[in-house]
């Protein structure tokens, strides 16, 4: 749940920034925001951060690819030395990804200075009598 | 090196402002409605489905602010590279690095030498003189600016993400800028260099045996015979005794593309199916992405008019109006000079002049480099003009070029274009013209009233004969140009009697001329005899299908004139299966040098071979220095009158060679050649189109954003002009008439954004020889089924 939270929170916050404001670094921003604001575990905070950018990047991309049926892709794909415009896209939402997650990770991590870090979840045994 | 190359990823992959933010979806990218600072006046552009914008403004000024707009909207980045090119501005934005042969600060030097900013410099202050005219071009940058005002950097076009640059400021100097690139392209060959060199080299009988200044054979663009109706202005005869100037060490500066040319022609209502004068012309420029030229249709209430304008300059240059159309191709007079400088010591401080000493006044030109350096280069200018090619092994040989682009042009030159489009009949089409300078040009005419002409028009100096073949000596003033040849004494000819005007970059005249021109760079007349041969033999109901099979013609009458006699000499007994495979694809050779022709290719190497197995001492005269080669009509003008001279033996050899054993020897050695590359490459790879191999390049070079290895035809000396870089830029033909019909097509696309589904459209339909029937609107009917979208320009 946690996890869905963050992702939709910095899916939605990003999109909505970038596409007024277009600054490639309004992804990292928002994701260490929300990293620090929701506090999540190590983990999970860097893999929803993950997940966040890699599917804003990766499906905006992908739409813009669509609609432009891959013109430009294919020619910066070959710019790039990879071998199709697809690949671009996957790049993209990777470099994203990656760069969400760490800056999600570091958001966390920097508030566990100032407040505790969240506890593991209990795991409720059921006993057998 | 600085400037690294690479950019930063982030900001690239960035979809929301990076590279993705260049894909465009199927459209003009344009809004229904735009309101900006600089309109008068409301105007409409309406865009057709091929992105061609048809401008319909209120007067003058709003016409060419929105033609600026419209025009940075789809070019800006090629309107930029193209001026900071031309001004040597290139490590600017490239840092320094190689390109092509040289370096980015090499280039710029060069371009510095030559004069280009000094001439773009003296152009504003002529052109400026013209309240008018300045206005108008004022207007056309505020168009720019505004476009380029709106920009954030997210949309910057996509070459400035991926070099990491900023677009600046246009300013009214750049389009003087774009005027002397082309200028530079199309008057700025000359062979001053190479010729004194051979001429040292050879003694007169030879050099003038090896190089003479007329082709018996040729067929100017002023048919033979035609009398002048003019006084010659006399010319001061040169009573001083010549020193010879000896040899020049120097390697001429690089040369604009050998093959940049054109054709045009107009026939005449009596010999065309719709009784009705057809106009054709198709410039041959260098091909690139974005292509030269930008299509569209302008009107005001005052006209209407249709055709191709160059990104960064207002008007249309090549086109049609409702009642006149014209068109351009180069002409070959030589306006374009070089003096040697007689300095008085190795300081280059100060020179002789007519037995005084000079001073020369130096420019120090700053080349700023992409990082942060900057380097300096001084310029020392002269009474003739800049000195380009300066070495200090060889002090006595330093040159200065005098060229007609640096003058400062009469300041009516701006209102030309603007005149033209606004044109109705003859009269006033001439009257447009008489201002224009530089590059001088073939200007076909044809109107609906029935006339077809050619002016030919440029300013042209006054020479002796003779005068500027070669390099001349710079201490005496009296070498200088005497003059301008009177306007009114430029060639022209009016509905001649063979019923059609034609120019393919031949001789303007034939000897008769009484003034001296030709001495710049020779232009062998192949494509303009059989062109003239093909019209003359076209009968009288001459339709445009067959004028745009005649651009498209990729017929040869050079090879028309050499293959029987090399046949001649061909000894056919003893051939290899190889050799009888080459030479059967020569018999059944039709001269064309289509696509898949492989004849084209034996033809080509065989007489490459030829050529040098004739020319040996030529080329041993001529190593490692810049030097004159004989042409072919020349070539084979010997070899049909006389197959035994000395010129075919080899000196190197104890045998006499003739011309039948260099004949047999060169198809030896092709076949050899061409065997080898069968053998490790396929046939498929000796099929012409494959040999020529050619590219439209991006501007920047960038390879992803080219187009590679087309499958197409052609030869410079076929009307279809293609080579490997060079080719047919705008193929257009129109049809006068009470409504104008016309076709045009051209190899790129409207965008100049690799991005958009415009980028490079037409290509396809220019390869194989289509054309577009081109929307021409009237203003009281904007209807058509081809409007894509309609766009309101207001205050």
């Amino acid at each position: 749940m946690n996890i869905a939270k963050q992702t939709l929170a910095i899916f939605i916050l990003s999109f909505f920034l970038q596409y007024l404001f277009s600054y490639w670094w309004l992804l990292p921003l928002v994701a260490f925001l929300v990293g620090a604001g929701l506090h999540l575990r190590t983990f999970n905070s860097f893999f929803s951060g993950f997940l966040g950018g890699f599917l804003l990047w990766g499906l905006y991309s992908l739409f813009i690819d669509w609609n432009n049926s891959s013109i430009l892709s294919s020619q910066i794909a070959e710019l790039f030395g990879v071998s199709s415009g697809f690949i671009l896209i996957l790049i993209t939402a990777l470099l994203a990804g990656l760069v969400s997650g760490l800056c999600a990770l570091t958001g966390t991590f920097g508030r566990s200075v100032i407040t505790p870090p969240p506890p593991k979840r209990i795991k409720r045994y059921s006993y057998k009598r | 090196m600085s400037g690294s190359p690479v950019p930063a990823l982030g900001p690239l992959l960035n979809p929301f402002g990076g590279f993705w933010n260049n894909a465009e979806g199927k459209s003009t990218g344009m809004p229904s409605s735009l309101s900006l600072p600089g309109m008068t006046d409301k105007a409409e552009v309406i865009f057709d489905d091929r992105l061609v914008p048809h401008i319909f403004a209120e007067n003058d000024m709003d016409a060419a602010y929105v033609q600026g707009y419209i025009t940075a909207k789809y070019r800006l980045w090629q309107m930029e590279f193209t001026t900071y090119a031309a001004a040597g501005r290139l490590s600017e934005i490239l840092g320094d690095r190689p390109i092509g042969n040289t370096t980015t600060v090499d280039y710029d030097k060069q371009q510095r030498r030559l004069g280009m900013v000094y001439a773009a410099e003296n152009t504003i202050e002529g052109w400026k003189k013209n309240t008018s005219g300045f206005k108008l071009l004022e207007k056309y940058t505020e168009g720019v600016n505004t476009y380029i005002n709106s920009l954030s950097p997210s949309e910057y076009p996509l070459e400035y993400k991926l070099m990491g640059y900023a677009p600046e400021e246009w300013k009214p100097i750049k389009t003087a800028l774009l005027v002397k690139s082309m200028a530079m392209r199309l008057a700025g060959r000359e062979n001053d260099i190479e010729t004194t060199n051979a001429f040292d080299a050879f003694t007169k009988e030879t050099f003038d045996f090896l190089y003479p200044d007329w082709n018996p054979n040729q067929s100017p663009v002023i048919p033979k015979g035609t009398k002048w109706d003019f006084e010659p202005v006399p010319l001061k005869k040169d009573t001083a005794k010549q020193t010879s100037i000896g040899s020049i060490p120097h390697q001429a500066q690089p040369k604009p593309n050998l093959h940049l040319g054109s054709n045009n022609w107009a026939v005449h209502g009596s010999r065309t199916a719709t009784g009705k004068p057809i106009l054709c012309n198709d410039p041959h420029l260098m091909l690139n992405l974005p292509s030269v030229w930008f299509e569209l249709q302008i009107s005001t209430p005052e006209y209407n008019a249709y055709g191709v304008s160059l990104p960064g300059m207002p008007n249309i240059i090549i086109g049609f109006n409702e009642y006149i159309a014209w068109g351009q191709t180069n002409t070959d007079w030589d306006i374009m000079d070089w003096y040697r400088m007689d300095w008085t010591d190795n300081s280059k401080t100060k020179y002789i002049l007519d037995e005084n000493v000079k001073s020369v006044e130096p420019r120090v030109e700053e080349i700023k480099i992409k990082g942060g350096k900057i380097v300096y280069d001084t310029v020392k200018y002269t009474f003739w003009g800049p000195v380009v090619h300066e070495s200090d092994e060889h002090p006595k040989k330093d040159l200065a070029l005098r060229w007609v682009a640096h003058d400062e042009p009469n300041s009516n030159e701006l209102l030309v274009f603007k005149q033209l489009n606004k044109a109705k009949n003859y009269e006033d089409f001439s009257n447009a013209l008489k201002d224009y300078e530089c590059p001088a040009q073939n200007y076909v005419f044809a109107s609906k009233d029935g006339d077809i002409a050619i002016n030919v028009q440029g300013k042209f100096p006054l020479k002796r004969p003779g005068q500027g073949k070669m390099v001349e000596d710079g201490s005496r003033s009296f070498n200088n140009w005497q003059g301008f040849i009177p306007q009114a004494h430029n060639p022209r000819i009016k509905n001649p009697e063979r019923g059609f005007v034609s120019s393919a970059n031949q001789h303007s005249t034939d000897p008769s001329y009484p003034y001296y021109y030709i001495g710049g760079s020779g232009f062998e007349d192949h494509r303009s005899r059989y062109i003239n041969k093909r019209l003359s033999e076209m009968g009288d109901k001459i339709t445009s299908r067959q004028l745009m099979e005649l651009q498209t013609d990729n017929g040869v009458i050079a090879a028309m004139d050499l293959v029987p006699e090399f046949l001649k000499y061909l000894k056919r007994d003893n051939l290899t299966d190889a050799e009888r495979f080459y030479l059967n694809k020569i018999l059944e050779w039709d001269f064309h040098f289509d696509a898949g022709s492989i004849a084209g290719t034996v033809f080509d190497e065989w007489n490459s071979e030829f050529y040098k197995g004739v020319l040996d001492e030529v080329y041993k005269k001529g190593a490692n220095q810049s030097f004159l080669y004989p042409e072919t009509w020349r070539l084979t003008d010997i070899l049909k009158s006389n197959p035994l001279h000395w010129i075919f033996d080899n000196r190197s050899t104890n045998e006499l060679e003739t011309a039948e054993i260099i004949i047999n020897r060169s198809f030896r050695a092709a076949c050899k050649t061409l065997e080898e590359r069968k053998t490790s490459e396929g046939e498929a790879s000796l099929e012409w189109d494959k040999v020529k191999g050619s590219d439209i390049q991006h501007m920047a070079r960038i390879p992803a954003l080219g187009v590679f290895d087309l499958e197409i035809g052609g030869h410079h000396w076929a009307p279809n002009a293609m080579t490997a870089l060079a080719g047919p830029s705008w193929r257009m033909v129109v049809e006068l008439g009470n409504e104008v019909k016309a076709y045009g097509v051209y190899p790129g696309g409207q965008s100049g954004n690799p991005g958009s589904y415009y980028y490079k459209d037409f290509i396809e339909s220019w390869r194989v020889g289509e054309y577009y029937p081109l929307l021409f609107l009237k203003r009281d009917n904007r209807e058509d089924e081809r409007v894509m979208q309609k766009v309101s320009f207001k205050k």
